[in-house]
């Protein structure tokens, strides 16, 4: 169980890192074994492997594979980044956050600068992933593993499509079903959707290693990766502002139950989604400088 | 010039003086390390070191042998060593002669 976890902390660290030392961790382990104490120390070395690279091993992974895998990372992120998103969605839908941006302008102005950045930093996926789609499509035919990752791809988009109906027919459903039965419909429609993001996510992933493209194309995809992360961090920040908005304009209505059940108030929910958008963008942010963009030809 | 640590624990100049011995190889070092020492070192951190060492020019990594890859420590590794070390044993002795000192005062 030990050397498992071992194993799998060891996967945490970077590629570079992997490849240079992976094996000779590997027959560290075999040699002296492995216990929690070892697993958390390999966890402390991969956060910092990723922190702060060394560059004895920046050789191990050329530029094409570095740009590929920060788009990749890049992407991951979005995906998390908008259900998180969706999460701040539905926490700040009711009426009483209508009539506070109308009484405040703050707190209008960041709702909206919400939604802008949302719509940019989508669009600047749907343009840099694209060119890199219809490629993959397009070598399908010729790449086995490109195949599969596209037909994955597909199943997961296919899936969470089924999933979406059978959540409008709930929400239509005559008679209209139990408040309990409609949560927990949306529930499972959200983390299906989720799995499914990232099932995409990491098919994209699997594509964009094997299928080949263009240094232009690669190129164009990486800015794309820049410009998301830049939307996610400015998101963050009017997400901030909205938060501090809210608190400061709107007390009564940051302090109504928020949630499942009503466990939490509705600060504590903007809190906790503003603390996953900084350290999602964070890791975004570090994928992205470990890419050096000048050096794909 | 600080090449290394200022803690005596630090993993790196563990390495070092294991590595001052001869050639060794990960598992070798962290056996070398926990006799001397009493320093059980990670492989997250023994390997941590290792890139460092090996980044400042201080070790060389040596052709593998089935997976396991020996370092030997380089000139500029010995210096810096040295120094360290040096720098450690003036502590070391201006602690122990005030130790004696007060000890003897009171």
């Amino acid at each position: 169980m030990n050397t498992q976890l071992a194993r799998l902390a060891l996967r945490l660290y970077p590629l570079a890192y992997r490849r240079r030392y992976g094996a000779e961790i590997e027959a560290l382990l075999e040699d002296s074994g492995s216990s929690p104490r070892v697993v958390a120390d390999l966890l402390r070395g991969a956060l910092s492997a990723h922190l702060r690279p060394a560059s004895v091993v920046a050789g191990e992974v050329s530029a094409d594979e570095r740009v590929r895998l920060g788009v990749g990372s890049v992407l991951l992120c979005w995906v998390l980044f908008a259900a998180t998103g969706f999460g701040f969605y539905k926490t700040t839908e009711g009426a009483g956050f209508a009539f506070a941006g109308e009484s405040n302008g703050l707190i209008a102005g960041a709702h909206l600068a919400i939604q802008i950045l949302a719509v940019v930093a989508t669009a600047a996926v749907v343009i840099g992933a694209a060119p890199l789609v219809f490629a993959a499509l397009r070598q399908a035919g010729k790449r086995p593993r490109a195949r599969r990752a596209a037909l994955f791809a597909v199943g997961c988009v296919a899936a969470f499509a089924a999933a979406t109906a059978g959540l409008v027919a709930v929400a239509n459903a005559k008679p209209a079903v139990s408040a309990g039965v409609a949560a927990a419909t949306f529930g499972t429609w959200g983390a299906l959707g989720l799995a499914c993001g990232v099932g995409c996510v990491l098919a994209a992933r699997r594509g964009l290693a094997v299928v080949e493209v263009s240094p232009r194309l690669l190129r164009g995809a990486m800015l794309a990766a820049v410009v998301v992360t830049l939307t996610m961090v400015a998101l963050t920040a009017a997400t901030a502002v909205f938060l501090v908005a809210l608190l400061a304009a709107a007390p009564g209505l940051a302090g109504q139950g928020n949630g499942p059940l009503g466990l939490t108030s509705v600060a504590v929910s903007v809190g906790l989604q503003l603390g996953a958008f900084a350290l999602i963008a964070a890791i975004a942010a570090l994928g992205v400088r470990r890419t050096r963009v000048a050096e794909v030809a | 010039m600080r090449y290394i640590s200022e803690r005596s624990t630090d993993p790196g100049l563990l390495v070092l003086s294991s590595l001052a011995g001869g050639p060794r190889h990960g598992y070798a070092i962290t056996r070398d390390v926990e006799e001397v020492a009493g320093v059980k070192l990670g492989p997250g951190t023994l390997y941590g070191a290792l890139s460092r060492l090996e980044d400042k020019g201080l070790i060389n990594a040596l052709p593998s042998e089935e997976r396991r890859r020996p370092y030997e420590i380089t000139g500029a590794g010995r210096a810096a060593l040295a120094e360290q070390l040096a720098m450690l044993e003036r502590v070391v002795d201006s602690g122990l002669s005030r130790l004696r000192a007060s000890e003897a005062g009171a």
